[in-house]
């Protein structure tokens, strides 16, 4: 197996929240992976402040050309799922075509969610395998009409973003970005960043 | 002659001047001994406890003196009121008692230092000394008990011997002896007795109180001493043996152990014996001898308990026609008893069975023993309808003065209460004799006294004070019969001894009587009155602050009640748990009334023992004199920036406001001068004037190195002008304290207040431990030892919010200590804050009331008391009350929530916090069971599941337009079961 190079970057930069909001982020801000490997990402939510998180529904968008989804798993803070404590209900990306359906419903009592959540922990983590040499990003499809994260009582909760996890794709050794990448990964997130701006704006 | 020559036999002239005036006045130290020693006898054991005197009155200073040879050495007096004595020498010996008598005079509570110095040179210079500290008390029956006791263990100290070539130890081990004809134990055991009781016991300090050894040495001569050969031990296990069926062996060793002595009388002595090892109070303490025949040594206990058992043994127990088994002892074992010899059985296992030793009597032995007392009771002077009186007789029915009150302690021993008819007629015959006919008091018989006061102080179910016919107080009699303590310290006052059975045991069981406990240390009982005299009616008040307790270690801490009996006719009217101040008012229909008041204090020991004060209170006509009020004692470092300010503003006039009647132009009485007295004895109260003498910073250049200064504090009324038909001159009164200046350390100490604690930090200079004082009335007085740490920091709980509390901490390493400034510290209450927890955010629909819940609210001190709420936001928590509230909206939105909580305990403190509601229209809300089978649960939520991310309304459950995992989320918690299952 080849070896995998993980550079993890974990400060979240000029970030802040709004009040009440909830965070979805990713654990990691970027990485550099090796073609053909398997990495995976950790999306996360904090800032809950008293806050249980009870329910999501969260599509993440990927580049299919340059990496391939394998599967989610979720972790056990709004039930576990194979104990009839939470259901399952991620979609996947069953056509492969870069949008990541992830979703929970917990079965839990209020009180249980509260003594089960900390502020911040690990809602799923989310598996790829690298394709293809270059640079794209991993984020949250903000623009989804149905995303939406509630609480113990059913009720939507106000959403905040982290950054994108900024993917690296390289062969051998990591790799010293060229202009023409360092191009390449300006332009795309300009175009990110461009769009989840247009977004909060509507 | 030349002037150079006249020059030179000038010089040699001065130089031989100079000589012949240094060999004049040079001190003398050729052959002088080295003083090793200087030990002044402290009064109680205690070396911070001060001597009984009154004004003028004669009283012996009492100190030790080791030498380091025979040859001379010298010592003076100084007596601490401005004279001292001449120089005089000692020699011949390496141990000295040294003693002179010395008449104070001042008013009460006038506090003296007298010193003896003495030093290896005739004028006493470079001196080695040690301080004798006396006080100038009322001029009363305690303060002639106090010194009686005083003079009576002096002279027992003064007696012992351990110079005799017939005198030896087992292990020739160091010992003590006293003697009476050919008994060496009975009179050594109630001479250590006498001193055990009064504070001096083996376990003190050799170095500052000149008893203690002897005590040590004394016990040790009764567990290991022998006289002339070793068959005359003091002590001598005896193999013993069932008795009638009756078993005296309650350790099973086989073994008693009786007093061998020389004369043998081992029923009279043991008891004694017994009681000398009691008070000293450590049952655990090895006694150095094995009686028992264990191979190891044995315990104090172990001793005692086969002195019983030997008593035991050696119990008269035979039947007697209808008497049944008769018990008892005389002079051998076994044989028919006498009422004198049984006494000292008892007096011996009465104590024994108490704690902390605990050991067993057997039963039978009081049954037996409650036969003979049957068998020699009598009774006579009957009345028509009883006889009154009672008594015990010798060796059959009939009566003695001494045997009468044998008999009663027996009484005791067996179990009989006062209620006992046996009792009540003896006691009887005691009150009616006590000083006419029989003349009980005047008979001047220790034995009898003795015997007498065991029986009363023993007396079940509690110690009989007063007699019951008549309500005379046996010990401090009435005022004009005398009592039995009155008696005996007007011996020991003028004599220092009593010649009753020889001055050993006469005056060891004088001492003996005069204190209120027998067999251990008893409290202390004192208070002051203010003011006294007075008026009618008019409030006096009765601090019970100075008094204490004998027994090292203890303190008036351990005194759980203080009783007051205004009229000292036996019947306590008011008592308390802790040493307060309490008042009470005296009519006085002819003026002028005296009323005795008795304080009676019990401590926590087990048996607790009691002691008593009386103290007469003048209802007059004015003038009265003024009251002199000095807080104190003082505390004060060498710190830089440390002050001192001394108060005498609480003293008061009692006729203030008042004058002469009829004398328009008098002016009112007052107080109208504060003179002070910084440099102690003489008192000429020269050294300032002013309520207050602050002095601030500059107190080191009156008390110019580190130690305790008497202070005192004289005020003075205008008797002269206000009542000028009285023909008295202006009044004065004085009070005294201390001053207690240390050197400076730690000099900055920090304070972290929290909610009913101070953290205190300072430097760690190494010191052995470090001791916190703490004070609530100021900078300088009121500190009290409060905690004690080898960490250079504590947290010190009690801490009053809101309050100024002031700390001082003390270094102590070995015999140095060294003092910090004080600091103050004032926390704010609020650091006590509740905290307000409303919980939410709520979720509502219109209309329905939604329970909010501000149960979760907490409290730091005390509880919380109140829950108020403010639901319209107008800043007022005036809209629901309660733990939980029920609230409703009519509307749609987004609700702040505001609680406010209240806690109080001594502090009433608040906190405030906010949450909100959101209410929603729940009129449209669909039902969870979609499938309509009745129930919701997992087939429902499938349904809805199924149904995400579409527009479906019969599934909406919220009606947000869309069906997603919100709806399924509210109807999970609608499932009829946990985790919706079916």
């Amino acid at each position: 197996m080849k070896k995998i190079i993980v550079i993890v970057f974990a400060i979240l930069l000029g970030w802040a929240g709004s009040a009440g909001a909830i965070l979805l982020s990713f654990a990691q801000s970027s990485l550099a992976v090796l073609e053909g490997d398997s990495f995976a990402v950790d999306l996360m939510v904090s800032e809950l402040d008293n806050a249980q998180v009870g329910e999501f529904d969260i599509d993440i968008l990927y580049n299919p050309l340059q990496m391939s989804f394998t599967g989610s798993a979720l972790d056990n803070f709004l039930g576990d799922s194979t104990a009839g404590e939470a259901i399952d209900l991620s979609f996947g990306d069953p056509g492969g075509v870069g949008a990541i359906d992830v979703a929970e419903l917990s079965l839990l009592f209020t009180d249980e969610l509260a003594a089960r959540q900390a502020m911040s922990f690990r809602l799923a983590t989310l598996n790829f395998t690298c394709l293809a040499l270059g640079t794209s990003m991993i984020g949250i499809d903000t623009a989804d009409s149905w995303l939406v994260a509630g609480d113990g009582a059913g009720d939507a909760l106000p959403l905040e973003f982290g950054s994108p996890v900024e993917v690296r794709q390289t062969s051998g050794t990591a790799p010293v970005p060229e202009p023409a990448t360092m191009l390449l990964f300006a332009t795309g997130l300009a175009g990110f960043a461009g769009t989840m701006l247009k977004r909060q704006k509507r | 002659m030349t002037v150079k020559n006249n020059r030179a036999i000038g010089f040699l002239l001065c130089v031989l001047c100079v000589q012949i005036a240094f060999l004049v006045s040079a001190p003398r130290e050729t052959h002088a001994a080295v003083v090793e020693r200087v030990i002044c006898v402290p009064w109680q054991g205690d070396v911070a406890k001060y001597h009984t005197t009154w004004d003028s009155h004669p009283i012996m200073l009492k100190c030790v003196v080791h030498t380091a040879d025979t040859t001379q050495t010298w010592y003076k007096w100084n007596f601490g009121d401005g004279t001292e004595s001449a120089v005089m020498s000692l020699s011949g010996q390496t141990k000295y008692s040294v003693e002179t008598t010395h008449a104070y005079t001042g008013a009460q509570g006038t506090p003296f230092t007298a010193q003896l110095l003495v030093a290896n040179n005739d004028v006493v210079s470079n001196p080695m000394t040690d301080s004798y500290l006396v006080k100038i008390e009322a001029a009363d029956l305690d303060s002639k008990i106090n010194v009686a006791i005083d003079n009576g263990l002096w002279y027992l100290y003064k007696s012992g011997s351990n110079t005799s070539t017939y005198y030896h130890t087992f292990d020739g081990s160091p010992f003590m002896v006293w003697s009476y004809s050919s008994y060496y134990a009975s009179p050594t055991a109630s001479a250590v007795q006498a001193f055990e009781i009064n504070g001096h016991k083996e376990t003190g300090n050799p170095n500052e109180d000149p008893y203690v050894e002897m005590v040590a040495h004394g016990l040790n001569w009764l567990f290991n001493g022998w006289f002339y050969n070793s068959a005359y031990a003091m002590l001598q296990p005896v193999t013993i043996s069932t008795q009638h069926g009756d078993n005296p062996d309650s350790n099973g060793d086989g073994r008693g152990i009786e007093v061998r002595d020389y004369g043998y009388r081992p029923a009279y002595e043991g008891g004694m014996v017994m009681d000398a090892i009691i008070a000293a109070g450590t049952p655990n303490a090895d006694s150095g001898r094995d009686f028992d025949g264990n191979g190891s040594t044995d315990t104090y206990r172990e001793v005692v308990q086969n002195m019983i058992d030997m008593y035991a043994y050696g119990q008269y127990d035979s039947a007697y026609g209808s008497s049944g088994i008769l018990g008892g002892w005389r002079y051998n074992w076994g044989d028919w008893p006498d009422n004198s010899a049984c006494q000292w059985a008892a007096i011996g296992m009465i104590p024994a069975q108490h704690p902390p030793w605990n050991l067993t009597v057997p039963s039978w032995v009081k049954t037996y023993n409650n036969n003979w007392l049957n068998y020699s009771h009598q009774q006579w002077n009957w009345d028509g309808t009883q006889n009154l009186w009672g008594g015990f007789g010798y060796t059959g029915a009939g009566w003695g003065v001494a045997l009468t009150p044998s008999g009663m302690v027996q009484l005791s021993f067996a179990g009989n209460t006062t209620t006992d008819p046996r009792w009540i007629r003896s006691e009887r015959w005691l009150a009616d004799n006590w000083a006419t006919n029989t003349n009980f008091v005047n008979q001047n018989n220790v034995y009898a006294y003795y015997a007498f006061a065991k029986a009363m102080r023993l007396a079940l179910p509690s110690p009989v004070t007063t007699f019951a016919a008549n309500n005379f107080d046996w010990y401090r009699g009435d005022g004009i019969t005398m009592g039995l303590a009155e008696k005996i310290a007007d011996i020991l006052v003028a004599n220092s001894y009593w010649d009753y059975y020889g001055p050993i045991l006469g005056t060891s069981w004088s001492v003996i009587i005069l204190k209120p406990v027998l067999f251990a240390e008893a409290p202390i009982a004192c208070f002051d009155t203010d003011p006294n005299p007075s008026y009618p009616d008019t409030t006096i008040n009765f601090d019970p602050g100075c008094s204490g307790h004998s027994e090292a270690g203890k303190n008036i801490g351990n005194l759980i009640q203080f009783a007051w009996d205004w009229d000292n006719d036996g019947i306590y009217d008011t008592s308390t748990t802790a040493p307060d101040t309490v008042q009470h008012a005296f009519a006085c229909a002819s003026l002028p009334c005296t009323y005795p008041v008795q304080l009676r204090v019990t401590d926590d020991s087990d048996p607790a023992r009691t002691a008593t004060y009386v103290k007469n209170v003048v209802i007059s006509n004015p003038p009265h004199p003024p009251v002199a009020s000095l807080l104190g004692p003082y505390m004060v470092s060498y710190c830089t920036g440390d002050t001192l300010a001394l108060d005498g503003s609480n003293s008061y006039d009692p006729n203030e406001g008042q004058h002469e009647q009829g004398c328009a132009t008098c002016p009112n009485d007052t107080v109208t001068a504060w003179d002070w007295d910084l440099h102690g004895a003489p008192w000429n109260y020269t050294d300032g004037s002013g309520a207050v003498q602050n002095l601030g910073s500059d107190f080191a250049s009156v008390f110019a190195t580190a130690g305790a200064y008497n202070i005192g504090l004289q005020v003075t009324d205008n008797t002269l002008l206000a009542y000028p038909n009285s023909g008295q001159p202006n009044l004065t009164d004085q009070d005294f304290s201390v001053v207690n200046v240390y050197d400076g350390c730690l000099c900055e100490v920090t304070a972290t207040p929290g909610c009913n604690y101070v953290h205190l930090a300072w430097d760690n200079i190494g010191a052995d431990h470090y001791v916190v004082y703490r004070s609530t009335t100021g900078t300088d007085i009121g500190f009290e030892d409060t905690a004690t740490t080898t960490e250079n920091f504590k947290d010190l709980g009690s801490f009053v919010m809101g309050q100024t509390t002031y700390y001082r901490v003390m270094a102590v390493t070995g015999e140095s200590r060294c003092l910090s400034k004080a600091i103050a510290v004032t926390a704010p209450p609020e650091l006590c804050n509740p905290t307000a927890d409303p919980k939410g955010p709520y979720q509502g629909c219109i209309g329905v009331p939604v329970t909010l819940d501000g149960s979760g609210s907490t409290a730091q001190t005390g509880t919380v008391i109140t829950w108020e709420w403010d639901l319209d936001n107008d800043g007022e928590y005036d809209d629901a009350f309660g733990p939980t509230a029920q609230a409703s909206w009519d509307a749609a939105g987004v609700y702040p929530v505001g609680l406010k909580v209240v806690s109080s305990d001594n502090l009433v403190l608040t906190d405030t916090g906010s949450t909100t509601a959101t209410i929603r229209d729940c009129t449209q809300e669909k039902s969870c069971d979609v499938n309509g089978d009745g129930a919701v649960n997992i087939l429902d939520i499938n349904i809805i599941n199924a149904a995400r991310n579409t527009v479906n309304p019969a599934l909406d459950m919220d009606g947000n337009g869309v069906v997603n995992v919100l709806d399924s989320r509210k109807c999970v918690l609608k499932c009829n079961k946990p985790r919706c299952a079916q």
